[in-house]
């Protein structure tokens, strides 16, 4: 009996999710006199997806971390997420990667997971924030106390140590031109010898007026051997990518502006060895001349974060697409022995424009665990699985990058499009994923 | 589309920096907008009109926001076009369309993106002008020629280029600028190819949609 509402009930679920009407986006909802307002759920939905970039020092304008500030801004907020602008991404590969996911699930137990997608919200999360928002006492009501709650939140991801402990900074600023497009700038950094030996994830050093910071993304590397300081003699950083020979760039995981802070799943956790680490720094013009200086704090890992995560880099090479080409490139990783994906770290420039990631079993079921049509580096965030992939002997990781050298491509910087090669600036361009995995 | 209007101007009297009341009928006292534009607070407010002027010229203006990254990014644009706008003869104005900010806040932002003292920027607290010409975003630009009168034709409204296509997808290098070409074509007496053109960028939190709070 149980069994078979719990099967109707996923049915169910199933359909909610593939339905095309559940598109929230351009609908408009009254909830008057809402009794049935999950207020716990809607406080965690809007601090996961609205509060990493409009909190006290999000960079994005209007502030939404007092009760008092969602209150004054709840009508253009409820306009914003009613038509779909807000957040600002493609909510269409949400809804169609929880379909897929839920269809994994459903159809291999071993791919019980969840995820999010970066800045995208789900249509029921979206319909929960417009309940919360659709009068002034309902908002009042369910975001009283957000400060506090925001800041326990933040709190969270440092109880096991004390503040500010590992925190890691480049030597020198490197200073960004006023104008011109989005690059990378790699430092290299020594590691602290009362920096942890274990970590489970790191943070983003709070950044004072966030907006008018350059800096959208900071991928990190272990440097044992100290080999990239030739490249960064000064500590002014370098203009290149920040992989150490084999490790690519992500190895010890990503922070964002979207995403402050990366977190392993409990029970995980990185080697940092001693030497030095390479900060790639992903920096954009804000339209004055401004400085940087990329600061990490290390989240020491706990006891009981015992599984090492290692990394694997899925990279275009060569990353070539002719002139006026749109092309999927496919890149595969065997999995020789059982492991585990814990996540991954996407990389790619203005040619990228969306990208897959599928799990090939061994009998030849694949399962598609990530996707992106609508990639944007400056809002990326890694993806952490809540629950990690499991990874048999034989299977085999697809990723497919879709790259867009056309002149439909928004982003194209050249007219008319020029053959692309994959590099150094001007063009820049990458198309990379690291595979966050455990043994 | 066009729209005829007959602004009045408030202007700060720093040398620099016009903080400024757009009002669409002259029938606006000035002492009334002095009083409507008081979350400027600023102790020397004047009154300007930026549609004053000769028959046939032109008038531009760029809405912007202090706390805008998508407007911040371009202002190495709208001095290039403030610059522009100066040599052939077209008023050039920056307006801050917001109920919140402060005269301090103004200034520190065209100090800190060098701005002062070349270019002029104006606050529209009412949202006057916001809703003269319709712009929702900032950076969003509109160009008007004169009447004459006071008033005159909002012959542009829309992006200031194709730096950013969407919030978030940001070109390495602008391929379209749209207000300069818009100017162009007004100057020389040709149409403007496309005069009303979506913008990218932050919201403008409409005055009368959001009276919660006010302060």
């Amino acid at each position: 009996m149980t069994r078979d509402l719990v099967r109707r009930a996923r049915g169910a679920l199933l359909v909610l999710l593939c339905s095309p009407t559940i598109a929230l986006a351009h609908t408009n909802l009254h909830f008057p006199n809402d009794s049935t307002l999950d207020e716990a759920k809607s406080r965690e939905v809007f601090i996961a997806r609205c509060v990493a970039c409009h909190g006290a020092d999000g960079f994005a304008p209007l502030r939404f971390n007092t009760t008092e500030a969602i209150v004054r801004h709840r009508q253009l907020m409820r306009a914003l997420l009613e038509d779909g602008t807000m957040p600002p991404s493609d909510d269409t590969s949400s809804s169609d990667l929880q379909s897929s996911v839920v269809l994994a699930s459903d159809s291999a137990r071993e791919h019980n997971h969840t995820q999010e997608m970066c800045s995208v919200v789900s249509d029921s999360d979206r319909s929960l924030l417009l309940r919360a928002l659709a009068s002034r006492d309902v908002t009042e009501r369910t975001f009283a106390g957000i400060a506090e709650q925001i800041a326990q939140d933040r709190a969270l991801h440092f109880s096991n140590q004390p503040r500010g402990a590992t925190r890691i900074t480049t030597t020198a600023a490197y200073t960004v031109p006023a104008s011109g497009g989005m690059h990378l700038r790699s430092f290299s950094v020594e590691v602290p010898t009362d920096a942890p030996r274990r970590v489970r994830g790191v943070r983003l050093s709070p950044i004072e007026h966030a907006e008018r910071s350059p800096l959208r993304y900071l991928a990190l590397a272990p440097d044992p051997e100290r080999a990239w300081r030739v490249l960064d003699e000064h500590g002014t950083g370098a203009d290149a990518m920040g992989d150490i020979g084999r490790t690519p760039s992500g190895a010890l995981g990503a922070v964002s502006r979207t995403a402050p802070v990366f977190l392993l799943p409990k029970g995980y956790a990185f080697d940092l060895p001693r030497g030095d680490l390479v900060l790639e720094a992903t920096v954009e013009p804000i339209g004055r001349e401004a400085s940087t200086r990329p600061s990490v704090e290390f989240i020491a890992a706990s006891d009981s974060d015992t599984r090492t995560v290692r990394a694997l880099a899925a990279r275009v090479v060569p990353l070539v697409v002719g002139a006026n080409e749109r092309v999927s490139r496919v890149v595969h990783v065997d999995v020789a022995t059982h492991r585990e994906l814990v996540g991954v770290v996407v990389k790619g420039g203005v040619f990228l424009r969306g990208f897959s990631v599928e799990i090939i079993a061994a009998d030849g079921c694949r399962t598609e665990v990530a996707r992106s049509r609508d990639f944007r580096m400056s809002l990326a965030r890694p993806l952490i699985f809540d629950t990690p992939l499991q990874l048999s002997q034989g299977s085999r990781i697809e990723v497919t990058f879709d790259l867009d050298n056309t002149s439909a491509n928004p982003l194209q910087p050249f007219v008319p499009p020029r053959e692309l090669r994959g590099g150094l600036p001007p063009d820049a361009e990458d198309a990379a994923i690291v595979l966050l995995v455990a043994q | 589309m066009s729209k005829r209007v007959r602004p009045l101007l408030l202007a700060a009297g720093n040398a620099w920096m016009a903080c400024a009341l757009v009002a669409c009928s002259t029938t606006v006292p000035r002492s009334q907008s002095i009083a409507t534009a008081d979350p400027v607070a600023s102790n020397d407010v004047r009154t300007i009109r930026p549609l004053d002027g000769a028959r046939g010229s032109l008038v531009a203006v760029v809405f912007v926001s202090h706390e805008c990254p998508i407007a911040n990014a371009m202002v190495p644009e709208l001095r290039a076009l403030a610059a522009y706008a100066a040599q052939h003869a077209v008023t050039f104005h920056l307006v801050h369309p917001s109920m919140w900010v402060t005269a301090d806040e103004v200034t520190r932002h065209a100090q800190e993106f060098t701005l002062s003292p070349d270019v002029s920027v104006l606050v529209d607290p009412a949202h006057e002008l916001v809703k003269r010409t319709g712009a929702t975003v900032t950076p969003e630009a509109a160009l008007f020629r004169r009447d004459g009168d006071g008033g005159g034709d909002l012959i542009y409204r829309g992006r200031v280029n194709d730096l950013y296509v969407a919030i978030g997808r940001r070109r390495s290098n602008v391929a379209s600028h749209d207000l300069r070409n818009a100017m162009d074509a007004a100057i020389s007496g040709r149409p403007i190819a496309t005069p009303f053109p979506s913008a990218v960028g932050c919201f403008i939190e409409e005055r009368t949609r959001s009276t919660e709070g006010l302060p």
